[in-house]
């Protein structure tokens, strides 16, 4: 089964967040090496084109390191998949704090929804 | 820069009905090109001048950076939207066809595919499904080791099992210094394995255009793009 993609948005940018959390969640692990392009883009049925586009973008934010002949690497940098880590998760907060205040929920209110959503 | 198509000022009619209309675009290698219009409005006009099916009335149109003609028949992998072998033949007859009619055909990488998606060799064309049928026919055409494949249609009686193996084929079998121009209206169907799109409306090329970018200019799915700029109207031009 391929990725299954928003189409009203470039696609380059939903396999960016995918990888992204692909490697903050733990499926790939620091230092673990990633498929080529093609593989990449048959798995996820996409053009190879919008996918190197999208791995290069991973590089730049350094998540991503490539190795001369060998291939693309997960940073073995665990405090940077930290952050992205971070940032992550502040970025679903928001989504959901902003719902919360939409629903009229005070912020004390929110949190304790949050705790009775883990514990169920 | 060399392009693997160049068509330029094309034009084409039918009598005296005009179907292409001073056309021009350009073609890089590597890329993958949807060709979409309505039914009825020169895609397969389009398809066929390029493959050299057809001649052209003006304009000129290079393939691999020769004029098309028979020399450029050689790198050009056409997959036409009608039957080209009669129903009497066997699977493994129009493969031998292939083998010895197309130097750059893979006969092993053919047989793979034919194992792949079930396709019995001593089947009789004529007992395979339509959409079987299309999937022979494409599995035939992506075997070849050409600059350009030309597809027209090739999706269109195929369930949607089997429509996900061949865009997953198209993926597989895409080459860096080769295009495919995938010919449909079924544009949801191959959305995401397109680079650009080319758009024909009235005759006239209407766009040619990256698809990322549409999608970042509009916000819109080519799929929606595409309906919005062929929408029927239904009240006339001044009633919007």
């Amino acid at each position: 089964m391929s990725w299954s993609f928003d189409e009203t948005r470039p696609l380059f940018q939903q396999i960016v967040e995918r990888i992204t959390v692909d490697v903050v969640s733990g499926k790939y692990k620091a230092g673990d090496k990633l498929p080529s392009v093609r593989e990449y883009a048959v798995e996820a049925g996409v053009n190879p084109n919008t996918m190197q586009k999208a791995l290069s973008a991973l590089e730049e934010s350094g998540l991503i390191v490539t190795q001369r002949n060998s291939g693309r690497y997960v940073t073995e940098d665990g405090a940077l998949i930290a952050d992205y880590r971070k940032s992550a998760a502040l970025k679903a907060a928001k989504d959901y704090i902003e719902f919360a205040k939409s629903a009229g929920l005070t912020l004390e209110e929110a949190i304790e929804v949050l705790k009775e959503a883990e514990s169920k | 820069m060399s392009y693997t198509v160049e068509v330029k000022n094309v034009s084409k009619k039918f009598g005296s009905k005009t179907v292409l209309d001073g056309i021009s675009f350009q073609i890089k290698p590597g890329t993958i090109v949807g060709l979409a219009s309505p039914n009825g409005s020169g895609k397969t006009t389009m398809i066929k001048l390029i493959a050299d099916f057809l001649t052209i009335d003006g304009g000129e149109i290079t393939v691999d950076g020769k004029k098309a003609g028979p020399e450029t028949k050689a790198v050009v992998s056409y997959l036409p939207d009608h039957e080209l072998f009669s129903s009497d033949e066997t699977v493994s007859t129009a493969v031998k066809f292939y083998t010895d009619y197309h130097k750059d055909f893979d006969a092993e990488k053919c047989k793979a595919y034919l194992k792949t998606f079930k396709i019995d060799e001593n089947a009789k064309i004529g007992s395979l499904s339509k959409g079987t049928r299309e999937i022979f026919m494409l599995i035939l055409t992506l075997s070849r080791d050409a600059k350009l494949y030309l597809l027209d249609e090739p999706l269109a009686n195929v369930d949607p099992v089997n429509r996900e193996a061949i865009i997953t084929t198209i993926l597989k079998e895409f080459k860096e210094d080769a295009s495919v121009i995938i010919s449909t209206h079924l544009l949801n169907d191959v959305e995401t394995i397109l680079d650009e799109v080319i758009m024909i409306k009235e005759n006239k090329l209407f766009c040619h255009k990256s698809v990322e970018e549409i999608r970042e200019e509009t916000g819109k799915s080519l799929n929606d793009f595409f309906k919005e700029t062929f929408k029927i109207d239904w009240f006339g031009g001044d009633n919007k």
